[in-house]
């Protein structure tokens, strides 16, 4: 029988908190993260300034970290405080070199779009120069592994080292390799999750140019409240609201698990990717079902064992509708008893790291038997589903399952189970 | 001939970028990889930092010479001053 992969460290950094713990305390008291920020970069130059973005950490903040102050792109920031945090909880660190290889630590850390804040600043900052200079720290900065690479080499971690960038899917696929990694017998335990921050005029006006994130409105009800910009699956969701964050996973196989003594927080049981092959954008409705439908018979459930399905629920129009048609297909007659939410209207959409968020969160759900609301909703006629509206719940949850989808087609999903079925 | 001024400000965006340690003193002897422990690419974001601060280009050509924190400072005057006449 295959090792099973266990989650022992789960972490999150989000606009509503700097930890996983305050992330869940606001997500589970429906409180939204989503402000206006005119200040950021460039006043006046977004078409949208709504976002969810991380406050107090990052580059030149009262809590920067010491040991990546020339790396100046947030998001090398959020994914190594998030690995911190995770690799602390795990108890990993005490385990290094004598009974666990550092070479058997894998690190899977993905990103969407990479260092494009340092990109922007740094191109405002070479335009004013007389030499054609730019800054020797922008590539390192930029790439989109550096987060990977920083949280190996804060760590000291000598495993694999990957970066997936696959849009919005990234976390997702990134804890999808690196459970794989782990099944292949390359590694014993492995740092997974994405990070993100892309709030910059090009990026957030470009999405807007798309009409996939909402754009200024007339008489919207964000106007005189922001944080109800973000409104998965609602009647008059306009689209999604950028953020930034990170959110990390410590996987190990179930032998070393025992092997280590480490405390199981929850399972995964089950994965699956496919491709749309169909649209640079927009997903495709059969594929989408389709991943989610092999990610749970992967896990070896029924779709009856499922008890939440933790949505990509972007509040775009087509997502959330194509994503809710795959529910009714998948669960049938218990479709509209299926909790199903989205967190996105707490926290925003931040990108590549929105599938390892929302895969913490749902680690955390499983401990604490409770499922988050979407926030801010308001029914759709066409929509019909449990989508735990603006109240979090207390359910009964054995398994859950999480779904993210990227823009070039890019489709994951993750099956995961109670700490105690390791 | 730079002024203890310009030396002062040199010596603050050196400080800034290698983050040194404050008991470390800067001469204009200093050098600044063999004594101050600036590495490759600390080194470019120091010229970086003396052209953004004085408005002055440096050209790759002149980046071997400047060996020490007195080469910096005397080359940052020379520009400025070939600058403004």
């Amino acid at each position: 029988m295959s090792d099973r992969i266990v989650v022992v460290g789960h972490a999150a950094v989000t606009c509503l908190g700097n930890d996983l713990d305050r992330t869940w305390q606001g997500l589970v008291a429906g409180k939204s993260g989503l402000a206006r920020h005119p200040d950021r970069l460039d006043p006046g130059s977004y078409l949208q300034d709504i976002a969810g973005l991380v406050e107090g950490v990052g580059p030149g903040s009262a809590e920067e970290d010491p040991a990546i102050t020339r790396l100046g792109s947030r998001f090398v920031h959020f994914g190594v405080r998030a690995a911190r945090q995770a690799w602390l909880e795990s108890g990993l660190e005490a385990k290094l070199d004598a009974d666990l290889p550092r070479s058997r630590v894998a690190v899977v850390v993905g990103s969407g779009l990479g260092g494009m804040d340092l990109y922007h600043a740094e191109s405002k900052r070479a335009a004013s120069r007389k030499s054609l200079a730019t800054g020797p720290y922008l590539l390192p900065g930029l790439i989109a592994n550096q987060a990977a690479g920083q949280v190996a080499q804060q760590l000291g971690l000598h495993g694999p080292s990957l970066c997936p960038a696959n849009a919005c899917a990234s976390g997702g696929h990134a804890i999808v390799f690196g459970a794989m990694l782990l099944r292949s017998g390359e590694a014993d335990v492995a740092v997974v999750g994405a990070t993100e921050s892309a709030f910059t005029p090009e990026i957030v006006n470009g999405f807007v140019t798309m009409k996939a994130l909402m754009g200024r409105k007339p008489n919207d009800r964000s106007n005189d409240d922001p944080s109800q910009a973000s409104r998965p699956f609602s009647g008059d969701r306009a689209g999604f609201l950028m953020a930034e964050g990170a959110g990390i996973l410590v996987l190990a196989t179930e032998s070393a698990v025992q092997r280590l003594g480490l405390t199981p927080l929850a399972t995964l049981l089950g994965w699956a990717t496919n491709s749309d092959g169909f649209h640079v954008a927009q997903p495709q409705p059969d594929r989408v079902r389709q991943c989610l439908e092999a990610a749970i018979a992967h896990a070896g459930v029924h779709p009856d064992q499922i008890d939440y399905y933790n949505a990509h629920g972007t509040s775009t129009t087509i997502n959330d509708r194509v994503e809710t048609e795959a529910v009714r297909r998948i669960f049938g007659d218990r479709a509209a008893k299926l909790p199903v939410s989205s967190i996105k209207g707490a926290i925003g959409h931040a990108l590549g790291a929105a599938p390892a968020i929302e895969a913490a969160v749902c680690v955390r759900a499983l401990r604490e038997q409770a499922v988050p609301p979407t926030v801010n909703y308001r029914p759709d006629p066409e929509l019909d589903l449990d989508y735990v509206p603006n109240e979090g719940r207390e359910v009964r949850l054995d398994r859950i399952l999480s779904a993210s989808f990227g823009f070039g087609g890019t489709n994951n999903a993750l099956v995961f189970g109670r700490g105690t079925d390791a | 001939m730079p002024d203890s001024q310009l030396f002062d400000t040199v010596c603050g965006l050196i400080r800034s970028v290698v983050k040194l340690d404050e008991a470390v003193t800067i001469t204009p002897e200093s050098s600044l990889v063999e004594d101050l422990g600036v590495d490759s690419l600390d080194l470019v974001s120091v010229f970086l930092e003396v052209q953004d601060a004085y408005g002055v280009a440096i050209d790759e050509d002149d980046l071997a010479g400047l060996v020490t924190v007195g080469d910096l400072v005397d080359y940052v005057f020379d520009r400025q001053a070939s600058q403004a006449a």
